[in-house]
């Protein structure tokens, strides 16, 4: 009986312990995603197929600046033509790249992830440069870290 | 001492009973689950384009333990040029209540208990691809019942789904293929819980271009059916579908000998000098499949402001002399620019 009674306290002290811990005061805030830097294809998909391997996907170069401009190095489909603006949509919690091209007052948005896979931060840009039916996901790495 | 002991294995005892007891209770939990079957599905062979077409599929749970808040899941394999996200509906009837009831669309972000981080359609697009088709421009639609069910261990349940679908615009046939599953054990692995039925072919007829067959290979495909000049599309050739001239000449070098034609202005572009640019590639390391991706606004040097109305193209050996056209019209293969 005595057993039990012990293995019961070590049950409450562990919640309580437990519970304690949740002190959202101190903790630490999530951190600005910084995109600034060239990035590089890594993989494409088109409509869930991959076509990484079967066009030259490896001289395209996206670069995205600190003042908040972008620009690119032959340039392949992508969700903008001309160089322009970028912006997050929430600098901690991004879910999506908001792209103004030149003097256009018009944005156009593309769908964001932004995981690291295999100690390489990646981000996973989605969009239609042709036709809306079709959604490609490009995936690049940042070249210059 | 001996005491001591006897406590221990007394302990023991208890201890063996809480585990035995407790990983029953998670095997039953795991395995004792429902069994869903697809007794039957009913279309008719064929349907004019831009018209309803009706999929009736008729699905057995066999409740084998009882689960609480669970939807049945339908889901449909459609060309990706019927946009069926906005074309297709999908209600049911069962023999457990009264009524017609509603299905929705599975929303975005949500993903199965068994396969997290994917969503419903690519998780059934990696378990099933695209059953038996064999052009990749098709897409799953998701749905699952609007309501939740708590279903009771020895339940016996048919529910009969009605899916209309409107057609696209064009000519095509293609084998529709459902999936059947319930988001309790929504993408587990065992086929148990889960069904997948392949049908026969249906056709969309009387529809605008030359028809598109997604059953049957063709020495020619090309993806996506539906393209600007700044998607890539990819051109196939499959020297194995029948014998043709560049297969039994031995010919390993294919290449893409095309025309592209602008729309409006009528401007004809040739890419017919067999350059290295023009070279598809070999799919596999034996047979005769060959394929090229392109980037139509660059590889047709287009200027700015034109667009493409249509291609037309064929597959030939290096100095241009053995050549595989469309043999059912004798003259090449034709490949229309359009945007729904």
């Amino acid at each position: 009986m005595r057993t039990i009674y012990m293995q019961a306290l070590a049950i409450v002290m562990l919640v309580s312990c437990l519970s304690c811990e949740n002190n959202d005061d101190n903790a630490p805030a999530e951190a600005v995603k910084n995109i600034d830097g060239s990035w590089k294809v890594v993989n494409v998909t088109r409509n869930d197929l991959d076509i990484t391997g079967a066009f030259d996907f490896t001289r395209f170069r996206v670069n995205f600046s600190e003042d908040g401009t972008y620009s690119f190095e032959n340039y392949l489909p992508f969700i903008v033509k001309e160089e322009g603006d970028w912006a997050l949509d929430d600098p901690q919690y991004p879910f999506k790249i908001i792209f103004r091209e030149g003097s256009s007052a018009e944005t156009l948005a593309a769908d964001l992830t932004y995981p690291v896979v295999q100690g390489n931060r990646q981000i996973q840009l989605t969009f239609s440069p042709g036709c809306q039916l079709n959604r490609y996901k490009y995936v690049l790495e940042r070249i210059n870290e | 001492m001996k005491l001591t002991t006897q406590k221990m294995t007394a302990n023991t005892i208890l201890s063996r009973k809480w585990l035995v007891g407790n990983i029953i209770v998670i095997v039953l939990g795991i395995f004792a689950i429902t069994c869903v079957y697809i007794n039957e599905v009913e279309y008719p062979p064929s349907v004019d384009a831009g018209q309803i077409a009706e999929f009736k599929v008729t699905v057995f749970l066999d409740v084998a333990e009882a689960r609480n808040d669970a939807r049945l899941v339908v889901a449909f394999l459609a060309p990706k040029s019927w946009n069926a996200a906005q074309n297709m509906t999908a209600s049911y009837t069962d023999t457990e209540e009264s009524g017609v009831q509603t299905m929705s669309i599975i929303p975005a972000g949500t993903s199965p208990s068994q396969a997290p981080g994917q969503s419903w359609s690519a998780a059934i697009r990696g378990r099933v691809g695209i059953g038996e088709n064999v052009l990749d421009d098709m897409e799953w639609i998701t749905f699952w019942t609007d309501k939740t069910y708590s279903v009771s261990n020895g339940q016996d349940i048919y529910v009969y789904v009605t899916i209309k679908a409107k057609t696209g615009p064009e000519s095509l046939s293609f084998k529709p293929t459902i999936f059947v599953n319930e988001t309790a054990d929504g993408m587990t692995t065992s086929q148990d819980f889960y069904k997948v039925y392949k049908g026969d072919c249906f056709a969309v007829i009387n529809g605008t271009g030359d028809g598109i067959d997604f059953c049957e290979l063709h020495f020619n495909s090309v993806q996506p059916l539906t393209a600007t000049k700044d998607d890539f599309i990819t051109i196939g050739f499959q020297g194995d579908v029948d014998s043709n001239d560049l297969v039994d000449a031995g010919v390993d070098k294919i290449f893409l000998s095309s025309t592209a034609y602008v729309r409006g202005s009528g401007r004809q572009i040739e890419v017919r000098d067999n350059a290295a640019a023009q070279q598809m590639t070999k799919q596999f390391q034996y047979g005769n499949s060959y394929a090229i991706t392109l980037w139509p606004a660059s590889y047709y040097n287009l200027a700015e402001g034109e667009e493409l109305e249509k291609i037309e193209y064929s597959f030939t050996n290096e100095d241009g002399s053995i050549e595989v056209v469309d043999e059912a019209v004798g003259a090449d293969f034709v490949y229309t620019f359009k945007c729904q």
